[in-house]
This record gives C-alpha cells, sequence and structure tokens, in this order.
C-alpha cells in the first residue's frame, strides 16, 4: 500500500507574533533572546524538544470556503513562563485557510499536558494521556473552555489489567470510543509495539496487535477502524476487534525533526498528516497539514519461477507474484510478459501471475513480466513560497561586541542587512541604552532590503544597541542586541609604529588568587594579562553590578606591564559581577569576560 | 531428489536501512526444539524468525520467491522460538514461547492464544488443522514419527505414525502443509539434515500416497506451497563473510536418475504383439511422471516410438512383431529424450 495525497493545507500552521507589532519600549527588547524573532517568546511545538506533536481531527464547522474544520491541536514550547503551552489551530476543511487558534487559559492543566499525548475519539473528544508516575490517567479536553475535565471522561489505568493478569502501569499511547465499548491502549508495562484491546464497560481484555516499532498514535476512524502507526512509519489497519485488515509502509517516510502525527478526516474519509519540519531560516513556522487515501502500491514483482520443469513441447506454468512492501499481495492487476511465451495475465487475490510457456527449443531463453501496478505517485510540486514578511532578519554588519568606535560624538555609521521582506520601503529605528532608558534615537528607511544604514552620535560609554525594522506590510524584524564601547573624548590617534595592534584588545583573567571570596571590607585587586596593546600606559577600568548587565564603574587604575596590570577597589558584601575594560595609548579598548565574585 | 527450477537466491531484506536478515533453524540452548523456523504461506511468502546478527534479529519477516524479505512483527513480548502453521483456522501462523510454554495462534501482527498446549517432549514442529495439532519428532537418529494433540482440548492422541527406515538427522523434522489430496489432510515432514521428505496422511493415519523424496542437505528452512506446488528451501553460504541465507526453489518433480531396461511382455514372438515397457526413477526410486522415452527395437514395429511416463514412472507402447523371415527374437532399447 502507499499513501496518495490529496490534501495540502493552504496555510500553515502559524506561530504566535507580536500583537500589535515590535515593542517600541527598550525594556521590552532588553532581554533580546526572548524576541529572537517575532514568535511571540520563540514559540515552537513541544516535540521540537521531546514529546509528541500533537493531535488532528475534523469538525462539522461553516466557514467561508466550506462546512469542515480541520483541527490541530500541540502542546507548544515557549522561552516565557512557564515555558510551555498548549494550542489549538483551526483551518479550513476544503481549502486549509488558517482560521484561528486559542490557547489554553487554565496553566495548571496546561502542565498536566506537557509530556502526555493527545488523542482523538471519533465522537468528538479529545483526550490527553500521560505515564509518568503521576498521571496514569487519560483525562477528556473540554474544547469550550479549552481545559481538562475529568467530569466528561477519565479512564483510569487503574482498572485494568495485562493480558496475563498484571498491572499495566500507564498510557504510553491509547484511544478510546465510548460508543463502541473499546479502549486501545499502550502500557507502559506492554512491549514498545503492543497495544492492548479492551470492552470498555466492563474492563475486559480481548487482544494485543503489534506494530513492528514502537507505536506513535493510535487513530479511530467514524466506521470501525484502527489505523495503528509506528515510528518507522508503518501503517497498520485493523477493525475494533484487532483483526488485521492490511499493513503497509508509508513511502513518503522521512526523518521528521519535530515527530509527527495522524488523524482521520471523517468527512473525506482521508488520513490526516502533521509532520514536522524545521523552521524556516527566519523563524517561521513551516508546519503545514496533509491527508492522504490509501492505495494499493506495489513494492515486490518476483522474476517468473517454473511451476514444472521446462521442456521442449511440455506447457508449463511460470508464476511471479506481486506483493507490497507490507507483503500484502496485490490481486487484480494487469501483466505484459513477454520472451519465451507473450500475453497479458491479471494477478489472482493472492497476487499471482499464472504465465503459460511451451518451449520449443532445448536451451535458455527469457520470460520478461511487467505489471500495470501503481506505484508512488510524487507529491505534486509544492510551492514552499519564501515566507517572507512573517519574520524579518535584521543583522548588524559591524563587528559584535568589544568594538571601540572612537571618541565621543563621532558619527557612527551602522548597517543593518534586512533579509525576508517584501519590497518596498523598509524602516529602521535603532535603540541604544546604556542603564536601562533609551529610545529610537535613530529612524531611517530605504527601499533596499540588503542593507539599511543609521548613523549614531554618542558619548562615551558602553552602550547596548538593537534595530527594529519593519517592511511594507508592517511586518517587522529585530536584530540581536550588540554591546558597542565608545571610548574617550581624544580623537582616536592613528598607530604610528605600522602595527596592526590595537584594533581589538585581549584581556584575560580575573580575579587574582584569593578573590573569589574576599571579606569585607576588602580591598579587592583585579588583575589581568591584556595582548594586543600599543606600546604606553594602559588604563584599566573595573566596573561591577550586581544588576545584570549594567555594570558601574567602581575603581580604575593604570599600568605599562601588560603582563600584570593590577587595580585596587573595595566591595560591600554582595555577589557581584565584575567586568575589567582596558584602553591603551592609542585609545584601543579590550573588555574582560564578566565573572561572579561573592564577597562575604 | 527434487528438481531445483530457481535459485539459489540470496535473501536480502526489502528495506534498504535493514543491512542482513538470516533465517533462525537454531533456537537457543534449552529452548523448544530445534525446528519451528518457520513455513510457507500462500499469496504471502515464507515466515520465519530471524536470526542473531540480522538488522533485526529475534523479529519476523517473510521472504519472497525472489528473496526480498520483509519484517512484518515485532518481537513480542513472549520469546517467539519459531513459527508454524495453522492453515484452516483462519490464522496464519503459530508461534511458541518455551519461557512461558504456551502456543499462540497468531494472525500476526495480532496475537491471540491458542493453549496452552503441553506436549511430552519437544516436537520438531507442529501443525494446527482439523482440529489437531500435529507435531513431528524423530531427534537423535531415531525414525521420524508424527503424533496428534486434540484441539482445544489439549487431549493427547499419542504416536501416530512412524516413517519406518528412517533415521532423522540431529533435530527433529519439520512439519508443513501439503493441502487436502482426495479429501484427505496431508502433510510434509521434512528431516532438514538429509533432506528427506516424506508424506503424511493425516486423515488416514498412515504414511502419504506421495513417494519418498529429498530436497538435498543442508537445509535450514522448508516450506511447501499448496498453490503451486512448490517447495522453497533456505541453506546458509558459510563461503560468504558475512554469511548469507540463499533461498532455493524445487518443483514436485523428481530429478530422473535412473531408467530401466525396456521389457518385453509376453516375450516377443513372430507376428506377435508385446508390450514394451521402462520405468524411469529419481535416486531415491521416486516415480518420475511425464518424461518422454524414445523406444528402438532391432525388428519388427513400434505403436509408437516416443511415449510419456506414467504417475508410477512407467513408459509403455506396443511392439509387433515381424512377419517376414526376420530372426526370431528383437532388442530394445529405451533412452530418455530429455
Amino acid at each position: 500500500m502507499g499513501l496518495k495525497r490529496s490534501f495540502l493545507a493552504t496555510s500553515r500552521v502559524p506561530y504566535e507574533r507580536w500583537p500589535g507589532g515590535p515593542p517600541t519600549s527598550v525594556w521590552e527588547a532588553y532581554n533580546t533572546y526572548l524576541i529572537k524573532t517575532p514568535r511571540r517568546y520563540q514559540e515552537e511545538p513541544y516535540s521540537y524538544s521531546q514529546g509528541r506533536l500533537g493531535v488532528l481531527w475534523t469538525r462539522s464547522e461553516v466557514t467561508p470556503w466550506s462546512t469542515t474544520t480541520v483541527n490541530v491541536l500541540a502542546a507548544m514550547n515557549i522561552v516565557d513562563w512557564p515555558g510551555w503551552a498548549v494550542t489549538r489551530w483551526k483551518f479550513d476543511g476544503q481549502l486549509g485557510r488558517y482560521l484561528e487558534r486559542a490557547n489554553f487559559s487554565n496553566m495548571g492543566n496546561v502542565a498536566t499536558a506537557i509530556g502526555r499525548g493527545f488523542s482523538y475519539e471519533p465522537s468528538g473528544w479529545v483526550w490527553a494521556f500521560g505515564s509518568d508516575y503521576v498521571l496514569h490517567d487519560a483525562v477528556v479536553l473540554d474544547e469550550s473552555t479549552m481545559s481538562f475535565d475529568s467530569s466528561l471522561g477519565q479512564i483510569l489505568s487503574s482498572d485494568f489489567l495485562t493480558r496475563d493478569g498484571g498491572a499495566v502501569g500507564g498510557f504510553q499511547d491509547m484511544a478510546v470510543d465510548r460508543a463502541a465499548d473499546r479502549l486501545f491502549a499502550r502500557w507502559t508495562m506492554n512491549n514498545r509495539g503492543q497495544v492492548s484491546i479492551y470492552r470498555l464497560s466492563t474492563k475486559t481484555w480481548l487482544a494485543d496487535i503489534y506494530a513492528p516499532n514502537e507505536t506513535a498514535g493510535i487513530v479511530l476512524t467514524h466506521d470501525g477502524f484502527v489505523y495503528l502507526l509506528d515510528v518507522a512509519d508503518w501503517i497498520l489497519c485493523y477493525d475494533f476487534d484487532g483483526s488485521l485488515y492490511n499493513a503497509f509502509k508509508n513511502p513518503r517516510r522521512e526523518n521528521f525533526p519535530g515527530g509527527f502525527c495522524y488523524g482521520w478526516d471523517k468527512f473525506y474519509k482521508r488520513l490526516l498528516f502533521l509532520g514536522g519540519v524545521a523552521n524556516a531560516t527566519d523563524g517561521a513556522s513551516r508546519l503545514r497539514i496533509r491527508a492522504y487515501y490509501p492505495v494499493p502500491e506495489a513494492a515486490i514483482l518476483t522474476p517468473p519461477i517454473p511451476r514444472d520443469v521446462p521442456r521442449v513441447g511440455r506447457s508449463v506454468v511460470f508464476v511471479s507474484h506481486l506483493a507490497g512492501e507490507g507483503a500484502e499481495p496485490l490481486g487484480g492487476r494487469p501483466a505484459v510478459y513477454t520472451g519465451a511465451a507473450s500475453g497479458v495475465a491479471v494477478s489472482d487475490s493472492g497476487g499471482d501471475y499464472e504465465l503459460p510457456v511451451t518451449p520449443s527449443a532445448a536451451g535458455g531463453a527469457t520470460l520478461s513480466l511487467s505489471s500495470d501496478a501503481p506505484v508512488t505517485v510524487p507529491d505534486p510540486a509544492e510551492a514552499d513560497e519564501v515566507i517572507q514578511g512573517e519574520t524579518l532578519i535584521a543583522d548588524w554588519i559591524v563587528p559584535q561586541n568589544m568594538q571601540n568606535f572612537g571618541p565621543g560624538g563621532a558619527v557612527i555609521p551602522f548597517t543593518v542587512r534586512v533579509s525576508g521582506a517584501v519590497a518596498g520601503a523598509l524602516t529602521m529605528n535603532v535603540y541604544p541604552f546604556t542603564t536601562g532608558g533609551g529610545g529610537s534615537d535613530f529612524t531611517g528607511s530605504g527601499s533596499n532590503p540588503a542593507d539599511l544604514e543609521a548613523t549614531l552620535s554618542l558619548i562615551p560609554a558602553k552602550w547596548w544597541l538593537f534595530a527594529t525594522v519593519t517592511d511594507s506590510l508592517g511586518h517587522h524584524g529585530y536584530s540581536q542586541r550588540i554591546a558597542v564601547y565608545v571610548g574617550g573624548a581624544s580623537p582616536d590617534p592613528p598607530d604610528t609604529d605600522g602595527s596592526a595592534h590595537g584594533d581589538f584588545l585581549v584581556a584575560w583573567a580575573l580575579p587574582v588568587p584569593g578573590a573569589a571570596e574576599p571579606a569585607q571590607p576588602s580591598t579587592f585587586i583585579a588583575q589581568l594579562t591584556v595582548t594586543g596593546a600599543a606600546p604606553g600606559v594602559l588604563q584599566l577600568t573595573v566596573n561591577a553590578t550586581f544588576v545584570n548587565p549594567v555594570l558601574s564603574p567602581v575603581f580604575s587604575g593604570s599600568g605599562s606591564d601588560p603582563q600584570n596590570l593590577s587595580v585596587a577597589g573595595g566591595l560591600h558584601p554582595q555577589s557581584w559581577l565584575v567586568t575589567a575594560i582596558v584602553h591603551d595609548a592609542g585609545g584601543n579598548m579590550g573588555q574582560t569576560n564578566t565573572i561572579a565574585i561573592s564577597v562575604s | 531428489m527434487l528438481s531445483l527450477v530457481a535459485g539459489p537466491t540470496d535473501i536480502v531484506p526489502l528495506d534498504p536501512l535493514e543491512a542482513a536478515v538470516l533465517v533462525t533453524t537454531s533456537p537457543p540452548p534449552g529452548a523448544w526444539g530445534s525446528g519451528l523456523s518457520g513455513f510457507w504461506e500462500d499469496g504471502r511468502g515464507l515466515w520465519f524468525v530471524s536470526d542473531t546478527g540480522s538488522t533485526h534479529a529475534g523479529e519476523i519477516y517473510l521472504v519472497h520467491l525472489d528473496g526480498k524479505a520483509v519484517r512484518v512483527g515485532y518481537r513480542m513480548t513472549y520469546s517467539i522460538r519459531g513459527l508454524a502453521q495453522a492453515p484452516d483456522e483462519g490464522l496464519e501462523v503459530l508461534a511458541y514461547d518455551p519461557g512461558y510454554d504456551k502456543w499462540f495462534k497468531t494472525h500476526l501482527p495480532v496475537m491471540d492464544e491458542v493453549g496452552p498446549i503441553h506436549t511430552e517432549g519437544q516436537p520438531g514442529d507442529v501443525v494446527l488443522a482439523d482440529r489437531y495439532l500435529w507435531c513431528s519428532w524423530g531427534p537423535g537418529g531415531s525414525s521420524a514419527s508424527v503424533s496428534s494433540y486434540s484441539y482445544p482440548t489439549s487431549h493427547s492422541n499419542g504416536v501416530e505414525h512412524t516413517f519406518t527406515g528412517t533415521a532423522s538427522g540431529s533435530g527433529n523434522p519439520a512439519l508443513f502443509d501439503a493441502g487436502l489430496v482426495s479429501g484427505h489432510r496431508c502433510l510434509w515432514c521434512l528431516d532438514k539434515g538429509s533432506g528427506s521428505l516424506l508424506h503424511y496422511d493425516a486423515t488416514a493415519r498412515t504414511e502419504g500416497p506421495a513417494a519418498r523424496t529429498s530436497l538435498g542437505s543442508g537445509v535450514r528452512l522448508a516450506g511447501y506451497s499448496v498453490k503451486l506446488g512448490l517447495f522453497v528451501a533456505v541453506r546458509r553460504d558459510t563461503t560468504r563473510t558475512p554469511n548469507v541465507d540463499q533461498l532455493y526453489v524445487y518443483a514436485n518433480e523428481p530429478v530422473a536418475a535412473s531408467i530401466s531396461a525396456p521389457s518385453f511382455s509376453p516375450a516377443p514372438a513372430r507376428g506377435g504383439s508385446s508390450l514394451l515397457s521402462s520405468r524411469v526413477l529419481g535416486t531415491l526410486a521416486e516415480p518420475c511422471a511425464g518424461r518422454n522415452v524414445a523406444f528402438t527395437v532391432s525388428s519388427g514395429s513400434l505403436e509408437s516410438s516416443v511415449t510419456a511416463t506414467d504417475s508410477e514412472g512407467y513408459a509403455r507402447t506396443r511392439w509387433f512383431g515381424p512377419t517376414d523371415g526376420a530372426p526370431q527374437g528383437a532388442t530394445a532399447t529405451a533412452t530418455l529424450t530429455e
């Protein structure tokens, strides 16, 4: 068997974006790791790190285009507290256009969903189940309130026994149809591919079914069939009593980085499919729902073999066998044979061809067979259009961090390269800040998405900069935050000795021995090694703070020995973050890493 | 010795991600018997359990006539030592688990329990048919035999038949369905060491009508297609590293090994008529049917110079004695033409 694609959603499963555009407050962008892209809190499916992707189902709902919807429910990973969410998306059932999304509001229940799987009941309920040491049971999700509600339905794993009468543990995989009085469960005490079938009302064990590999979902149809999926893309079809109807592999299998899930479209009788896809380079979601019809597909056509020894003048029947990838015989398939004999044959119900041959001469002969059996038809070319505009990428072209931009007040050019924007005007805002305040010191625009330039005039200090960009359709992007060091008041003199030193000073290693927990009051000695400095006096400034990352100068000193530059100062009892900044005689600057020091 | 019509063909996994598949015929020490390795199912192929060294050792495969092996079942909770056949139970497979001392009837990958059915010892193989569990016996050079248990009552019916004049090899014989012959359930009993193939009428509980023959030595696994009338056998090519199992396909037709001198009945006489016959046999004296034999005579004439052998391997034609002045008597020659 194979899968013939019959549906490709028009829209992708979108990540949530910042409402109303990018934040204009510097403080909102303060922890820029939270907004690396316009995905709010870097949202993406939880399965990209662990767990199942989610669950798919269809509903009868009127949309602008049809009367059904395709729904997706998935646990999401976000960097904002508490780090997870459960989201449901809704798409039109005919075209797959995105309609809406909703998040769980009951965060306590959301927590119980993480690490669990979801399963859809043909009668219209979504179940969540878990297998950890606390959550052994399955609970119904109330879609109207987006919360779990055991009063609507709950299945206690403790009510069931394995086929041998033992404890089952918890759910590793499950599906239930209360109308048909069936429960399908892979328990923690089962083997990885073993699913037990129970009569739900009496908790009676009926049968065990086995997938070749670890199960990856149990999908129930509305008309009494079970599709059992496993991690190696076997798809096994049973009835509700466990009788096998078909077994085949998904010939389109590939490595889905975020896992995959199947569902059943009861209106069009097709398997819904959602496979994890790596995010686009700009961080946008590339998840898209597909649907397939199972179709017979040939994988094996054995060479003709004589049932009797061929001899001259003797009519001998050659046999050939046609089977699918799951070894299922394919009957009713015509084939043309040529060579020692020629004609047309049709495979019987066992997938066998019988080809009569009467050799006319001694010696070898060739008998060729060509079956008219379908093979995997490639999916129609999927226009994986540039997901432009969803997220713009703004990259600083200047080196990040530890850059001396010379004297304060100078015009300092910055260039930001923007990608993913639609054609048209672009605007850019650059936000410099030093101590938490800030604002838009620059606003520029341009139509070249490759480079947007800005010039700033900054006083001598360590600055944090980040830029926001907006294209003509109102899509937004952010740059990473960078640190910029603006030097002293005097102009940066050119190096006179012709050496290449001075652009970056590399300063290493705080603190001196014994400074890990200096007593208070203490004289704190910062000592470091500097390389790359121009000859002459070195200026050292030590900044310390207990509120990262705003550093305040606490003491300073100077010296000319780049191997043993030290400065002393006092620190109050506190856990400090300490950074040293060095200047050489050429006005070049370097910075150490930041270290933590606890003063007792 | 039956006629090889295809093979040897390397058994290779269909899935390119599975690098190797080897056929199990020697269960680990303490396991159940030395057979139970698999069987042929029409429309599907040759079932077997993969051996140590396979990409998926201990799992269930189907191999087709071109040697393509498809992994169809995950390793069950129970440690399956082998697969056997239940042709008329609406099932595909019997599997035995020595750890739990149970037989399972399975329609893979669904599993359901037959048993437990307990047997007094370790049969080489079983077939579940006609509400009996048929078992084959005969290790250590003793004669091959068949016993049965009523299903599902587990009542032992004892040894039903012993194949006289046989001496099985190191292991118990394999047993697989031979289909219905004149309404009687028949089984093939195979000594995998020597390749001896014995036919058993399980309804009459006697040795079956088919002649004793052989698949040749070194068979690790074999099966019989009732539908196609073909035997399949697996041998291991140990000259290659790693070892590779190979599939052989045999027609249910022995290789001719001898043709008897033609005989006249009654003795030839001038002006008389005699039946001239010769017999074609295989190496184990199996009658070779359908073989063309050409007769020549020194005097007189023949009704037909070329005739085909019958089911007993006899080719017959009528000789007419000369009526002229030819010498008394005649010399006949029979030749197997192909």
